[in-house]
Formats: C-alpha cells, structure tokens, sequence
C-alpha cells in the first residue's frame, strides 16, 4: 500500500533529498560520511554511585535493657540465617550470616534495635 | 474450553480411573502412571495444554496412609484458553513411571531432577543433574540420611575422535574446536558451564552443565515459617526480587483469603514493573558490552538512578524486603514521587537517543540477526518472556491472568515475528516504555489508605493456627507471575501440620538453560555472546 500518491511523480532535487533525509531517518543509515545523523548526547562522564553497603541490625538501647531481649526469645529464632547468638551477657550479630532482611528489627522490643545507616556502623549515640 | 462434564461423556474408559477436582480456576485430575502416557497425550493435542510448565514429585510415606505415598504432578498451560491443568500421579515407589520426552521435550532435564532428588524410576537411562554424579542418596525422600556422599565425577567431557588411518582424509570433528566457557569466565552468564564446540566460526554443539550452588532453597523453604522464607525467596533472582516476593505472598493470602489494601496493591505493582525496568536494562547493557560497545556504562548509569529509587523507598538497592505479608513494608516516602518524575524525564530522554545510537550502527544490527527461535520451539521447549514473544506468541501473564490493578490499567504487549535477538532486544526496549506507562497510571490514581492489612500487622503468630483451617484435600497451588524474563512461580503442597511439605520454584532461566544447545546452533563466533546476553539467563535461578 502506497500512502504517498505522488510518490511515483517526478519529484524536484531538493524533495528528493528530503524523501532521502527521511528513509535515512527511518532506517539509521548515514546519507554522507562527514555528515552525523545522530549526536548521542552523553551524560555527565563521571557518575558518582550510590554506596553498595548492607544494612545490618544496630543494637541502640543500653545495657539494662539487656533482659527485655531475653524475655523476648522471639529475636533469636525469627532470624532466617541463624546468625543472631544470645550469650550471657552480649548479643552476637554475626555480619557473615546476615542478609539484612530487617525481620529482628521489626519484631524486637521497641528501641532496641535499629537498622544501621553507614558502612561498618557500630554504635549511634 | 476443557469442561470435566463434556469430557466424562465423551471419553469414558479415561474418565472412569481417574478423579477430578477444581480449585482456585485450576484443574486437578488424579490419576494412576498407565493412564499417564494416555493423559499426556490427549492434553497435549485435543485439549490444546501445549505447554508443560513444572514437574514436582513428593514423598508423603509419613503422612499419607494411602497405598501410593509418591506423588508426582505435571502441571500444564493453555495459552489459548488461559487454563491449567493439574496431573496428579499416585504411585508406589517400586512402580516405573513412562517417561514424557517424546511428547515435550521440556520434561527431560525436569524428570532427571525429579529421579535424583526422589528416587523416581522413569522408563529411560538417566544422569544426574543438580546432584554429583554417581550418588546413591536421594536427599527429598524421607528415609534418606546423608552416610557417604560420593565424589563428583566429571563425565559431560566431550569425547574427541580422531581417524586412525592416515591414508584416508581426517573426519570433520578433527577440525572442531572446543571452547569451554566455564564457571568463573567474565564472558559467560555466571555459575553454570558450557563447552561449546565450533566449526572454524559457527556453533555446531554444545553441552551445559549446572548445579553449582548447592543453595538447597526449596528444601530450606518448607522448614522455615512463611514469613522467614519472604527474605530467602527475594535472592532467587536479584534483579527480579519483587516479582519472586510478590509469588510468595500472594500464594498465602490466596488461600487465607487475606485482603490486601489498595495502596498496597499500587505499590506493589510499581515494584514489580521498577525491578522489570532495571532487569531489561542489565540485559541490555550485558548485549553491548558482548558487542565491546561504549554504550554499555550508560545503560548502567541509567539503572544506577532506578536504585536510587529503590533504596529511598525500603533500603535496600533492589528492592528486597519490600514486600511484607498482608501489604508492603512501609508507605511511600514524601518527596519519592517527584523523584520518580524526574527519573522518568531523565530515563525517556536518554534510552531513546541510546537507542537511536545503537541502531545507526550496522554492526549491531548484524551482530544481534542470529539465534531465531520458532514458535514451535518456544511451546515444546516451555519457554516464556521476552523470548517466547520475540517468537510471535501473544502472551502475558499480566493480561491472561489479571491481578491487583492490571485489568484497569492501559498497556501493550510487544510481539515480535522471527524471534531473532535483534526483535529480543525491541521487545526488552519497548517494554521499559510500557512498564513506566503503567507506573505513571499508578501514581495518577493512586488510592488512600492503609499501606498493610492492620489485621496482619501483629497477628504473625496466629499464622500457624489460621493455617490449619484450610482445607488440605486441595493440596497444590499454583502461582504465576510475569518477571521480566519469564514465568516465574511457586507449586506449593500444603502439610496436615500446618507446614509445607513441598515447594517448587518456577523459573524461567531453567527451560532456557536447557534449550540453549538448540537455540543457539549455527550461530557465528563473533555474534555467540551476544545472543546468549538476549537471552536474559540468569543462573542463581538454576539452583533449586
């Protein structure tokens, strides 16, 4: 199906041209060596990325609250790696097994634990 | 249009062996293994089940009284009709069951997993795929015990021939070269090995071997609680981890029945159509940099900005722990939806002159015109994605099978017609424009409310008792979701004891992976690496 009736018609040069400029467009060919189509417009050279850190569990309450985590044994089993140890006196978050899925946060006490916000965060006053 | 009622008249002797039941729009025969040859056949060519999506067995030995403990289920599709069907076959372990490859060829690799984890005999030698070679344990059994785990034997080298008699010319394998893109290659697609063997410049064959991470998930899986295991299943796919989660959860609140909130639905949907965005674009930029473009780091500093987006919104760069039980994690954040705008600016501006870059260039277009898939090929091989529509198959899970906002909202499905890696590569590129579409409808209409159930907020440890009232006669359940490189999903089998007892894991890398001998013959050296990028494997999602 032809759209264009006078497609067939002798044509000027210059319309010629402009039917060329417009396949050219269509199919990406370059009509002239020296002459660029398609100036890619290039994003800034230098990206600065975002920092790739995991975010872990950061204990924040003091050292008194430390039975209100015993009483609630729920901490130490929701975890789905089993990296979170109870000893006598120090919980034990072990950074190899954590996934920083966040669940021991959600289902702690309130203000005793806290997801961390920089890389390698150990204490937040 | 399969009807149980039509089918019971007209094809008597089958119907009599075998019970039927439907739950949640799917079908469920059970049957005996002689009818399953019979079945297989009659689902394939009459009732129009062209695809056969999962294979999963079970031992119930434990639980069940019943005489047939095993179980093993072939789940099938209807993309015509937009139907499943469930074949359930009860057996005894000693019983050999008739093997399906001659009818799909899609089942092989599926039965020889289903044989070394289960001890399933199948009517045809078998290898061993996941597991070590020579292993006589089988771990998903309930008697099995971990005693001597023997020691992986290499036997997929390829054996090389070589004529003996000098006077005669020398065979045409002696002039093959073998190249072997293993584990920790840069060039191939992560931890799965591939020795493909080339004649001066085309692929003539290739073997693939996979198996190497040895995660266990879906073992793993039914002995963690349902929300545990929301933060293992989010690693199956990293760049799909939404659509993965999204499976997961809505597997549960369909058989609970939980409502989830408006808002919730939105936001949901926006993740799983980000996590397409960024995938598509890591697929892209893994096409160029096979290609040694430059434009390869631009399509990374694009996806760097979707990140972004990800992590204001729930902390994590690709979004894992976003998708909680009965909702979402948190609302949105004030201010993210400005962001988005200006994302959305920056990303329509710069894909498109990428792409008219990319195809101004001769070289690109020659490069990505091999390695066509056929339709036939895409239903006998069970693919799905991107690659099955390269290939002219009008399917989408979003528009058969509708959930959330889907069915409101306005968005194309691309088709391709000779499913070369270039029209991979248009699809992959034009589906980026479809999914920003939708999330802008989104944020257009985006409902007030709640971001979670409130009933489901606090109530975590009365899952277990709501789990209980199900109803366990309808055992498996099946859920799909469209992920940017194919159907992924979960085939789940519910406990008495309110657990899992089984879980299978769809996804769309596995069928691809087993075809890509086939896919990717008579493909020129130069343009190999290229049209497996298009492909869109990833191999976490070979492990199971």
């Amino acid at each position: 199906m032809i759209l264009n009736r006078n497609f067939y018609n002798k044509v000027s040069l210059l319309r010629s041209a402009w039917f060329k400029w417009q396949l050219a467009k269509l199919t990406g060919e370059r009509l002239f060596k020296s002459f660029k189509l398609h100036k890619t417009e290039w994003p800034e050279k230098i990206y600065f990325y975002s920092p790739r850190l995991r975010r872990k569990p950061l204990y924040i309450g003091t050292v008194d609250k430390l039975s209100m985590w015993k009483e609630s044994k729920f901490c130490e089993n929701i975890c789905p790696t089993h990296a979170i140890k109870v000893t006598a006196d120090a919980i034990m978050i072990d950074d190899r097994g954590c996934i920083g899925c966040g669940l021991c946060v959600e289902f702690a006490p309130p203000g005793l634990l806290e997801m961390s916000v920089e890389f390698n965060e150990v204490h937040r006053s | 249009m399969f009807s149980w009622k039509e089918f019971e008249k007209t094809k008597v002797i089958l119907a009599q062996d075998s019970s039927y039941f439907e739950s949640a729009g799917q079908h469920h025969i059970t049957i005996r293994p002689i009818n399953l040859l019979r079945w297989v056949e009659m689902a394939g060519e009459d009732l129009g089940f062209f695809t056969l999506v999962e294979i999963a067995g079970v031992d119930l030995s434990g639980l069940d009284n019943s005489p047939y403990p095993f179980r093993l289920t072939y789940h099938f599709l209807n993309m015509g009709a937009h139907q499943r069907l469930n074949l359930h076959v009860c057996f005894n372990i000693n019983e050999i069951i008739p093997s399906i490859v001659g009818l799909f060829s899609n089942a092989e690799w599926m039965e020889r997993e289903q044989w070394e984890l289960l001890g399933i005999q199948f009517n045809r030698h078998m290898k061993s795929l996941l597991l070590p070679r020579g292993q006589k344990v089988f771990p998903y059994r309930k008697d099995s015990s971990s005693a001597d785990w023997p020691m992986d034997i290499p036997e997929n080298n390829p054996v090389l021939r070589f004529n003996p008699n000098k006077s005669e010319s020398p065979f045409a394998e002696e002039s093959y070269i073998w190249k072997n893109y293993s584990l920790y290659s840069s060039q191939s697609k992560g931890l799965f090995e591939w020795k493909a063997c080339f004649d001066g410049h085309r692929l003539v064959d290739s073997i693939v071997d996979i198996g190497f991470y040895h995660q266990g998930l879906e073992k793993t899986l039914t002995t963690k609680d349902w929300i545990q295991s929301l933060a293992l299943v989010d690693k199956i796919n990293f760049g799909a981890s939404p659509n993965y989660a999204v499976a997961w959860a809505k597997s549960l609140e369909d058989l609970l029945r939980i409502k989830i909130p408006e808002r919730a639905q939105a936001i949901r949907i926006m993740g799983i159509e980000l996590s397409r965005i960024f995938e598509h674009l890591t697929v892209m930029h893994e096409i160029c940099f096979a290609l040694n473009l430059p434009e390869h780091r631009l399509f990374l500093n694009l996806r760097e900005k979707i990140y972004e987006l990800m992590e204001k919104y729930c902390g994590h760069r690709q979004g894992f722990g976003m998708i909680k039980i009965g909702g979402v994690r948190d609302d949105l954040p004030p201010g993210w939806i400005v962001e988005y705008q200006a994302v959305f600016d920056v990303l329509t501006k710069v894909l498109k002159t990428i792409h008219r870059s990319l195809i101004s260039q001769p070289q690109f277009r020659e490069s990505l015109s091999a390695a066509s898939v056929s339709a036939q090929t895409a239903l006998q091989w069970g693919l799905s994605g991107p690659t099955m529509r390269a290939s002219g198959l009008n399917f989408d899970l979003r528009k058969s099978q509708p959930f959330y906002f889907y069915q409101d909202i306005d968005f194309d499905i691309p088709v391709g017609i000779h499913g070369t890696a270039y029209e991979r590569y248009l699809i992959r590129y034009e589906e980026i424009f479809q999914s920003l579409r939708i999330i802008t409808q989104v944020i257009d209409n985006l409902p007030m409310g709640e971001f979670i159930n409130p009933d489901w907020v606090k109530d975590y440890f009365t899952l277990t008792e709501e789990l209980k009232k199900i109803d366990v006669s309808k055992d498996w359940h099946y859920t799909g979701i469209e992920s940017p490189n194919g159907e992924c999903g979960f085939l789940i089998m519910l406990n008495r004891n309110s657990g899992l007892s089984r879980v299978k894991i769809k996804t769309p890398s596995f069928p691809l992976v087993q075809a890509l001998p086939l896919l990717l013959k008579n493909v020129a050296e130069d343009h190999l690496l290229a049209s497996l990028a298009s492909l869109g494997i990833r191999s976490t999602e070979l492990d199971r």
